[in-house]
């Protein structure tokens, strides 16, 4: 076995290590301690993509090549799932009282999955999920926004934008702060 | 290992460069320039000129010569903007077998992918030359706004050169690699690329090493190139006018005025005046008619006003997408000959509240940040790392003729995300997709990027199929599909169309011709 070769196979651990690491807890693959705020998660973050970005396995062989994507890929899920949970849920806009009565917080694991189907464009289903969450804390305008945001965008995709327009304006009248509507609007034109 | 170039293969002018001791140093041609014209003649006996040489022929070889061919590379005879060039190019564009803008040399077609290996082959052995060794890597930069089928087009033209391509990067982001790893502190900078051919803005912040584009943004149809054809129009109009003779239908013309009106504009860059001088230009009734006239910057400047006044917009866009105001950004970077307008330079500095920075080469730098990746890529620069994004949208077409964006603009790459597709009939067997790149809403009004089949389904009723299609972009903006049958597991056959028109033998007999 040449040296390169030998150099595949150590690569090739290596990655297999990363990508086994990063299926589990994204806090403990990003060795970041649980309470970790949003710079430390990022700078752990900005180590591992010196390390790991497909750019650094280039000269490669595919199979690594494709490996480092794969790994990268994850290491990139993991930062984003914690930095999303540290920034929800969204702090006051500044001028608004606090809500008075904080609903029981939501199960976390439902909310993740909910904001992971938004993010995966899965409108049925997200919708669905988030009727459940809406249903189990009434008092809580965030679940009504994010149920106007995701009928926004089933009815943009039906070609309705007048309608996905009313709904996100009525999701950014629940929750002002809700920036994906904003963007919604923006990126659509219907702004 | 032998090293990686770094090659800036642009509209007008190509650079190579190469990192020393952890330094990029730009490589002097066989002629002694820093940057190479990116032009190539095929000789009546067959011969291939490239760069300067190609260039002087330029005016006695017009039917041969080609400039510009980045401006045709990856689109479409029909593409509104190549038939608006075709108006004034002195080379004759010829559709493809798929209706690929080529250019057609003494009735041969010929693809730009072909003409830019000869100006890739050119700056590689510019390399190998001043390195005395072999050179078979190479990072080839494009503009931040080309699509998908631009990149894979570019990477086919390094691939006929013998080049292996190990990335293709941004042109803006390599020029903020060039200036960041010079300037270590943490920043936020605006590059402003105005190149021959195209115009990208992107917004990145430096920090600690990694460089990480926020937004980018871009006009692929604004460059040097339209201020030169806006004078040409200007030109000719007024000579249409007095003589009733349209240069337009002539060849040689038309040459001779592209360069009359290139210089001019590079003169009045420095000066406030310049003379232009072109005897026999045309032919009247009366005998030959010449074209002498002075130009003022002042003339230039209201021949070109509509296209200054586009720059605005794109950075706007980037500005906001980037989600930061002007204040926010500490240096702007001016990259590419037109920057050096001063026209150009005012709208930057109205733009931006600030005047730019002046410590860039703007011819070099791209080449330079080509060749700093290159170190990233090989090792040497270990502690360096970029985060780019996708320009465009990318979705696929739904019914009405809706596009159903999968992948949003400026999204970090790599990434992939996925979507599901049922079959809409019963005992389906295969589905079509259709993908496209760009921010119309409506999908036909995009780039159509390829068609894709999802074939061997299980035929069930209507609806039981549902296949899971992931769409990755790689770390070069590059399109990779693999689906999924849900249920199954199994892997649903993808076919993609060929994107870059070139299939893998053509690339492999061309390369064997150059």
């Amino acid at each position: 076995m040449d040296a390169a070769t030998t150099d595949e196979v150590a690569i090739d651990r290596d990655l297999h290590a990363v990508i086994d690491r990063f299926r589990g807890d994204p806090r403990k693959a990003l060795g970041v301690p649980a309470d970790a705020g949003s710079d430390a998660v990022r700078a752990a973050f900005m180590t591992l993509c010196k390390r790991y970005h497909p750019a650094k396995f280039a000269r490669r062989s595919p199979t690594i090549l494709r490996l480092a994507n794969e790994a990268f890929l994850l290491v990139r899920r993991a930062h984003d799932d914690v930095q999303k949970q540290l920034h929800t849920p969204r702090p006051n806009p500044a001028g608004r009282p606090a809500r008075q009565d904080p609903a029981p917080p939501p199960s976390r694991s439902a909310f993740d999955r909910a904001l992971e189907l938004l993010r995966e464009r899965k409108w049925p289903e997200a919708r669905t999920l988030i009727v459940e969450l809406a249903a189990a804390a009434p008092t809580d305008v965030r679940f009504r926004a994010y149920l106007h945001y995701v009928r926004g965008w089933e009815a943009f995709e039906l070609g309705k934008p007048s309608e996905a327009r009313a709904e996100w304006q009525r999701a950014l009248s629940c929750d002002p702060g809700l920036g994906m509507a904003q963007w919604a609007l923006g990126k659509t034109g219907l702004g | 290992m032998a090293r990686i170039i770094g090659i800036d293969l642009g509209t007008t002018n190509s650079c190579v460069a190469v990192l020393e001791g952890g330094e990029a140093v730009v490589i002097h041609n066989q002629e002694g320039g820093r940057t190479t014209p990116s032009m190539v003649s095929w000789n009546a006996d067959g011969d291939v000129v490239v760069g300067a040489a190609s260039k002087r022929q330029m005016v006695t070889n017009p039917n041969r010569t080609v400039y510009g061919a980045k401006r045709l590379i990856g689109r479409k005879v029909a593409d509104a903007e190549v038939q608006r060039l075709t108006r004034t190019l002195p080379y004759q564009v010829v559709p493809a077998k798929n209706g690929d803008a080529w250019v057609a040399l003494d009735g041969q077609p010929r693809s730009p992918q072909e003409i830019s290996a000869h100006v890739v082959a050119k700056m590689r052995r510019v390399a190998e030359d001043y390195l005395g060794e072999p050179v078979t890597e190479a990072v080839i930069t494009v503009p931040a706004y080309f699509d998908d089928v631009q990149r894979q087009a570019t990477k086919d033209a390094g691939a006929i050169a013998g080049l292996e391509v190990r990335s293709i990067l941004n042109e803006p982001t390599a020029a903020a690699m060039a200036y960041g790893v010079q300037h270590q502190q943490d920043q936020r900078v605006a590059v402003f690329d105005l190149g021959g051919g195209t115009f990208d803005i992107s917004i990145l912040t430096i920090e600690n090493g990694v460089f990480e584009v926020l937004a980018t943004s871009g006009d692929t149809t604004l460059g040097g190139d339209d201020f030169d054809r806006a004078l040409i129009e200007l030109f000719i109009e007024e000579f249409n006018a007095e003589h009733d003779i349209d240069l337009r239908t002539d060849a040689v013309a038309l040459q001779r005025l592209k360069e009359a009106a290139e210089q001019a504009k590079i003169e009045l860059s420095s000066m406030m005046t310049t003379d232009l001088n072109l005897p026999f230009i045309g032919v009247g009734k009366a005998g030959p008619v010449h074209l002498a006239r002075t130009l003022s910057r002042g003339e230039l400047e209201r021949a070109c006003k509509d296209l200054v006044a586009r720059l605005a917009a794109p950075c706007a866009k980037a500005l906001e997408m980037a989600r930061c105001s002007r204040d926010d950004i500490d240096q702007v970077l001016l990259v590419g000959g037109m920057t050096r307008m001063p026209a150009v330079q005012d709208a930057v500095t109205e733009i931006f509240g600030k005047p730019a920075h002046k410590g860039v080469n703007p011819d070099e730098s791209v080449a330079m940040g080509a060749a700093v990746y290159s170190g990233v890529i090989g090792g040497e620069l270990q502690e360096v790392v970029l985060l780019d994004v996708t320009p465009h949208d990318l979705g696929v077409k739904v019914a009405g003729d809706k596009m159903s964006v999968i992948i949003p603009a400026n999204t970090s790459i790599p990434t992939r995300e996925k979507k599901v597709f049922a079959t809409t009939e019963d005992n389906q067997t295969y589905v079509a997709v259709e993908i496209y790149q760009g921010a119309a809403a409506q999908a036909s009004r995009n780039r159509r990027l390829g068609r894709f089949v999802l074939g061997d389904l299980a035929a069930k009723p209507k609806g039981a199929v549902r296949v899971e299609v992931s769409f990755s972009l790689d770390a070069d903006g590059i399109l990779h599909v693999d689906a999924l049958e849900s249920g199954t597991g199994r892997a649903a056959s993808v076919t993609i169309e060929a994107g870059s028109g070139l299939t893998g033998d053509e690339i492999k007999r061309l390369a064997a011709g150059l």
